[in-house]
């Protein structure tokens, strides 16, 4: 049960990532930065709990505040940069986090535990250069199962779900789209760019951060390794995949694509060639993603008017009737 | 220390090297500018024609015992097939859309072909990284104070020879002059009678002969295959062709020299470990203070 545990919660981080990727998606920006964001929350808050011993709330509330910070400082100076050249920078940047942090060391020596009693070395407690950032044990120390761990993050899922669903009602929201359709008459209306751009991005950063700090404090074990190319194209294949015009679709994709393997088991040695495949044939059939904007309307819809029907008793009903012209 | 009385020869040798290894980076990044110059999308795929390329080539030449031109031969023919493939399929049936949905339609054929070469690789035919055959390992020119290794010289030759090739198409033939009538807009070039998806077609063959001829060379070079080559070279050759600016070869020719040259003097001057980031940083402050890579044009604003 565990096991399934630990699945759900990488899916709920998975669909946190996908989000902080669709945040800046909303303006037209394709980042492939999300790797190294996600990267600065984990080492962040896991070095928070792990060398300082901090809870894991502020922790996580720290690494996502560097991971803004650092998005901010990628941001501004990425405003001069545009299109598909905006999203290579951002993979520049990805790289420079990863040797960094693949070469990075801090922290302070542990206690002896029973499984170091055969080296007689004391555990390093933090960023170990290449052999990565081990012994992250908050969840173990504080007697939080992974069930437990698992319900938290469908929580925090739930609200970046709202927070989404609001976003993209609100006026901000239609500011954000007004620029990805066209910068230029965004600016006509008087809606600065660059001021929305920059939000956008930042907020991603800072999402992908939260995403990191749970992954590192989920696996326990972390290296530079684990944040490189591959992880950030995937994250936006999950937005491009799922459907980039509403925030249901890179939640779907993120579902998709990590429940599928484990579903599926006996494909599990064909995994990255299936999912290669299905991503090939995604994109020649349904070229803006699984879910599309009225598709996903069309749905709303339909189950508001369940709701109304089911739980309102004769509220449309009334309204019909009440609405409905005299008859002569 | 390094700063010591070799400096100076260590250096300068160091440079040599890097330029020369820069020709095979040219040769992939040459490969992502023509289609980006034409088509205006990034084929994230065009690291497997390098990857297939070197492939062929290592099989050709270890199984059947091949001299070096024609296994180099074979591993062209090989690699402008999966250029095909890549047009066939990642290109053709979406190229109205959004220019992100070839991109990741690339990417999903760049994963599943990595993968089956992989498992090819590992479960049929080789248990242990092979190495590429190389009959020129010892042989190197010595000049002044430099030892010149000679399979450097001829890949750079080689390069030079391709470069050259690509030019007298672009400038000189009938083939050319559609390419660039296509560089400058699929819709005028249409109007003008040229058949777009044809030319388009054969861009992507010159691609993956580029390609597949950088797999070799870059096997020959590192005395190995690797069934990762193909991520290695999408990666650096995709940051090549954005050094030099976007669509542009002549940028590409330069920007993998610069890559090369830079690469291994990180890795002398400053420190080998961080050589990755030293490169990616010089490409992120390159792309913000210059937008357009090296020799990229700008484009024009609406207003």
């Amino acid at each position: 049960m565990d096991y399934w545990f630990t699945i759900v919660s990488l899916a709920c981080i998975n669909s946190i990532l996908a989000w902080s990727v669709y945040s800046s998606y909303m303006t037209g920006i394709v980042s492939l930065g999300q790797a190294g964001f996600f990267a600065i929350g984990a080492f962040t808050a896991a070095s928070l709990t792990a060398i300082y011993d901090w809870h894991i709330l502020p922790a996580t509330l720290v690494g996502a505040l560097a991971g803004a910070l650092v998005g901010l400082a990628v941001a501004l100076p990425l405003l001069r940069v545009r299109g598909l050249h905006l999203t290579i920078a951002t993979v520049a940047f990805v790289e420079v986090v990863r040797v960094v942090l693949h070469n990075m060391k801090y922290g302070r020596e542990g206690t002896f535990t029973v499984a170091d009693e055969v080296s007689r070395q004391l555990p390093w407690i933090g960023p170990d250069g290449p052999l990565g950032f081990r012994h992250i044990t908050y969840l173990v120390k504080n007697d939080i199962s992974p069930g437990e761990f698992a319900a938290w993050l469908v929580l925090l899922v739930v609200i970046f779900g709202i927070y989404f669903s609001i976003l993209e009602r609100s006026r901000l929201g239609y500011a954000l789209r007004a620029v990805e359709e066209d910068e230029i008459a965004a600016q006509g209306v008087g809606l600065s760019h660059n001021y929305l751009k920059v939000f956008a991005f930042t907020i991603g950063a800072a999402i992908a951060a939260i995403a990191g700090s749970l992954y590192a404090h989920l696996l326990t074990f972390i290296t530079g390794h684990d944040f490189d190319i591959p992880l950030t194209v995937m994250v936006l294949a999950y937005v491009v995949i799922g459907g980039g015009q509403t925030f249901w679709g890179p939640f779907l994709g993120a579902l998709i694509f990590t429940l599928l393997p484990e579903i599926a088991r006996f494909t599990k040695e064909f995994r990255l060639e299936i999912f290669g495949i299905a991503m090939l044939l995604t994109m020649i059939y349904r070229e803006h993603g699984l879910l599309t904007k009225t598709l996903v309307r069309k749905w709303e819809a339909r189950a508001v008017a369940f709701i109304q029907q089911k739980f309102i008793f004769g509220r449309s009903n009334l309204r019909s009737s009440d609405s409905s012209p005299p008859k002569n | 220390m390094i700063f010591d009385e070799y400096f100076i020869v260590d250096f300068f040798q160091t440079g040599i090297d890097g330029i020369m290894l820069g020709s095979v980076y040219a040769l992939m990044a040459i490969g992502f500018a023509l289609i980006w110059g034409l088509l205006g999308i990034l084929n994230l795929a065009h690291g497997q024609t390098v990857a297939f390329g070197m492939f062929a080539g290592m099989i050709t030449s270890t199984t059947l015992n091949l001299p070096v031109p024609i296994a180099f031969a074979c591993a062209v023919v090989t690699g402008v097939l999966i250029s095909l493939i890549i047009e066939r399929l990642c290109y053709r049936p979406i190229r109205r859309a959004h220019e992100l949905v070839p991109m990741i339609a690339t990417l999903g054929f760049w994963i599943a072909t990595e993968e089956m070469l992989q498992k090819v690789y590992f479960h049929l035919y080789f248990h242990d990284y092979t190495k590429f055959p190389n009959p020129y390992t010892f042989l190197s020119l010595d000049v002044g104070e430099f030892r010149i290794r000679f399979d450097y010289v001829l890949t750079t030759l080689v390069a030079a020879l391709l470069v050259g090739i690509l030019y007298y198409i672009i400038y000189k033939t009938r083939l050319g002059m559609a390419l660039r009538m296509v560089a400058a807009g699929h819709d005028v070039a249409h109007l003008m009678g040229v058949d777009v998806l044809k030319t388009l077609r054969y861009a992507f063959v010159i691609a993956g002969a580029f390609g597949a001829s950088a797999g070799y060379l870059l096997g020959l070079v590192a005395n190995m295959a690797n069934p990762y080559a193909g991520s290695v070279a999408t990666v650096k050759g995709l940051f090549t062709m954005i050094l030099g600016g976007a669509g542009s070869i002549p940028g590409a020719i330069v920007g993998g020299m610069i890559l090369g040259f830079m690469e291994l003097q990180s890795a002398f001057l400053l420190s080998f470990a961080y050589r990755d980031a030293i490169a990616m940083g010089v490409l992120f402050l390159l792309l913000v203070f210059r937008p357009h890579g090296l020799f990229g044009t700008k484009v024009e604003e609406k207003i």
